[in-house]
């Protein structure tokens, strides 16, 4: 026993690694089969009318909730709006309405970031960004839901609307012959992730904003940052 | 770990034979560590990170998850150093009481099995990153630990392991945890926030 003991701890944490790692592989498989099943279905959608076949995954249905029938009929008139919150596996997303342009934000706050910008009609907003990166969902005065493509990876959300001095703030300057870009989500409890990025040297998590003067220093050197408001219409 | 270098001592005094023997005592277990430690490596390095991953009920994210699973598994560590510092009458005045190899195998079955989700989240959705600092001695270490904690083990079974085989592996162990703990719990509290 006391011979064999490290040795079934050792084969317990391989198995338990095994069995996790299982898990993942079967749901990340789910998870890209029904966004798969999303696209086909919105893009059959677009040609023919909503006939498509039931989705055997719940992936699908905030794609289709987009449709222009559901949201023509459900869609209150909120024409602005800010909205964070937390995406599984993804981090922190900021999306903000304004008179029907849609601006989105999405953080870890370590390294991945991805911008996003696209429309917001009658309640649904369809959102593009670099590297393939999309958003389709839904919004009303109090939240918005959908899904978030970012790196290939889709991601189901469902955020809450903020006031100030919770939101998404951004920012750019020119550091030593670099352009440097930064990011804030500041969440409604206070805390905030960023990503800073600078020309060449890719990203890394941005300094602490001061939400009060909306600055952050960055190696002595202070950067402002702008609020991106759907309310005033500040960063749009 | 200062408590190695007694036995380390009684090392040097060893015959040529000794050292023979405790060479090929641990020449099995360090072989099987570095493949270990290699293998996640690479493997880190050439998956894919997937991003998605199953999360913990109860934490609002994977990250939360990890940090706390994290933090179970220091306390679990601490108790390792002091129960293995007691044991080997490195605490004076403390006489270890009969249960406490059993606190030591136990903790430390409990701190290993803790950290298991944290690599396969890091490894499979995260992989071996080295764009700053933190991140590459926190995928370097994270790696090696495992490795450690292999020759540890597998040290643990083989007859004729030197004396001051088991202080040094445990140190390395404890001290690769804390430096993994230190780049990214700690980061991840003093950062982000301390959240669930």
């Amino acid at each position: 026993m006391k011979l064999t003991g490290p040795i079934v701890t050792l084969v317990a944490g391989a198995g338990l690694a095994g069995a996790l790692l299982a898990v993942n592989l079967y749901t990340s498989s789910t998870v890209d089969s029904g966004a798969q099943v999303s696209t086909t279905r919105t893009g059959a959608g677009a040609a023919t009318g909503p006939t498509g076949t039931a989705s055997p995954t719940d992936a699908a249905s905030p794609m289709g909730a987009t449709g222009p029938t559901d949201a023509a009929t459900t869609a209150p008139l909120v024409r602005r709006g800010n909205y964070v919150g937390h995406v599984r596996g993804a981090g922190q997303l900021a999306l903000v309405v304004r008179d029907g342009v849609a601006i989105g934000y999405l953080c870890d706050g370590e390294s991945v970031e991805a911008w996003l910008q696209g429309k917001a009609t009658a309640g649904t907003l369809k959102l593009s960004g670099r590297g393939n990166a999309s958003l389709v969902g839904s919004y009303d005065a109090s939240h918005v839901s959908g899904t978030v493509v970012v790196g290939g990876v889709s991601r189901q959300f469902d955020i809450a609307a903020v006031a100030k001095p919770s939101g998404l703030y951004r920012a750019t300057a020119r550091l030593r012959g670099a352009t440097v870009r930064a990011g804030w989500i500041v969440l409604p409890d206070g805390s905030q992730v960023g990503v800073l990025t600078t020309d060449g040297s890719g990203a890394q998590a941005a300094p602490r904003l001061d939400v009060t003067s909306t600055e952050a220093t960055v190696e002595g050197v202070t950067l402002t940052a702008v609020p991106v408001d759907g309310d005033t219409g500040s960063g749009f | 770990m200062t408590g190695d270098s007694a036995p380390g001592a009684g090392a040097s005094e060893a015959t040529v034979a000794r050292t023979d023997r405790a060479a090929v005592a641990l020449l099995a277990p360090t072989a099987a560590g570095a493949a270990v430690a290699l293998v996640l490596g690479v493997y880190g390095r050439l998956h894919p990170p997937s991003a998605v991953v199953v999360n913990l009920a109860g934490f609002s994210g994977p990250l939360e998850a990890k940090v706390w699973l994290a933090t179970g598994a220091l306390v679990a560590a601490l108790v390792q150093l002091g129960s293995a510092s007691v044991m080997y009458g490195r605490v004076p005045g403390v006489r270890a009481p009969e249960w406490l190899p059993a606190l030591h195998r136990w903790s430390g079955r409990a701190a290993f099995l803790l950290t298991v989700p944290i690599a396969v989240h890091c490894l499979y959705a995260l992989g071996f990153q080295t764009y700053d600092l933190r991140v590459l001695v926190h995928s370097v270490a994270g790696c090696a630990f495992f490795g450690a904690f292999t020759v540890k083990m597998l040290a643990l079974t083989r007859r004729g392991t030197p004396g001051w085989a088991l202080p040094v592996l445990g140190g390395v162990v404890f001290s690769l945890f804390v430096l993994l703990w230190l780049s990214s719990s700690l980061w991840f509290l003093t950062t982000v926030g301390v959240r669930f």
